[in-house]
């Protein structure tokens, strides 16, 4: 989910970056930003019930950058954060790298550096759930 | 932040809410939308309070942009079967809107005209629910065959409610109305 990659880059980062882009140039919200929660909804596969497993908190946004030089360029973001702003701004830049405007390296570099953060994490709990292995294989025999 | 202006802002659209709510109330009552309509059309304003991905709307008379389509994120259903459905008053009625049915009075549409102005013009009278004896609603250019059209389809609990709008104001005749003109 490389949208969510900017939501575990540093917050101010992402919304001065997507400001800078926005300067001089027409954002047009092809969708209203929302900010809320999810139902995530599962279908059972024998008489097709729907039943909710659970919430999301999301932050989606939808936009199109007009700039009188280049033209149009159209970005959004879901984010699994219930942060309006910062879905807008995330739409923007990934409006701005889609279209490999001026700015698309900067973005990259901060989509790069919330990635690092996501692995992190991933990477701490992998190691500590590796803590918790529990063997059931009888005494006095080895692993498979 | 790269802010979104009125009507599309939650604050504005519940403020709208709470007009349309309030002019459902109040037959024939005109409410100014003008604080939270932006650069828009009271009609946006009352629609984008109105819809959203859970309702269907209908533009038979295309007075709706691509992108305001796309932000209402209301969708596109026939005019005879959308929710809500947004018409152009200087014209004479189109295909019948949604009545609902005598089971599901819910399911009868409502109708957003497009008015030249309200609260100026020829007057309607008003008598129903939520009038005391006789109303009297103003209204500016609206084609007279709306109000036959209108009387056949309101057969409360079936029916169409109206929501007549100019550039600013909005005014609401509920299917319970009975309009003279």
């Amino acid at each position: 989910m490389p949208d969510n990659d900017l939501a575990f880059a540093p917050r101010e980062a992402v919304l001065d970056l997507a400001a800078a882009l926005a300067e001089g140039r027409r954002v047009e919200h092809l969708s209203v930003p929302q900010e809320g929660l999810w139902l995530l909804q599962l279908r059972e596969p024998v008489r097709g019930d729907g039943w909710y497993v659970g919430e999301v908190p999301v932050g989606q946004a939808c936009v199109a950058l007009h700039d009188p030089a280049l033209g149009c360029a159209s970005g959004g973001a879901v984010l699994m954060h219930a942060d309006r702003e910062l879905a807008v701004a995330a739409a923007v830049c990934d409006a701005v790298e889609r279209s490999g405007w001026p700015g698309a390296e900067e973005v990259a570099c901060l989509r790069a550096s919330g990635a690092a953060v996501l692995q992190a994490a991933a990477a701490e709990r992998a190691a500590i759930l590796e803590r918790t292995r529990v063997g059931f294989n009888e005494l006095g025999q080895e692993d498979a | 932040m790269i802010a979104i202006g009125h009507p599309w802002t939650s604050d504005g659209q519940r403020q709208v809410f709470r007009a349309v709510l309030e002019s459902w109330s109040r037959p024939g009552q005109v409410a100014d939308l003008g604080a939270w309509i932006g650069g828009s059309r009271a009609s946006l304003a009352a629609l984008a309070a109105l819809c959203d991905a859970a309702t269907t709307l209908a533009d038979p008379d295309a007075l709706l942009t691509d992108g305001d389509r796309s932000r209402l994120g209301a969708r596109a259903a026939a005019a005879g079967e959308a929710a809500f459905v947004i018409a152009d008053a200087h014209r004479a009625p189109g295909v019948a809107p949604a009545r609902g049915s005598l089971l599901a009075p819910e399911l009868g549409a409502t109708l957003v005209l497009e008015c030249q102005a309200v609260g100026e013009g020829p007057a309607l009278r008003l008598t129903g629910p939520g009038i005391e004896r006789c109303g009297e609603l103003r209204a500016l250019g609206i084609d007279p065959h709306w109000w036959p059209a209108r009387a056949g389809w309101c057969a409360p609990p079936q029916g169409v409610d109206l929501i007549l709008c100019d550039a600013r104001r909005i005014a609401c005749i509920p299917r319970s109305i009975a309009v003279e003109v």
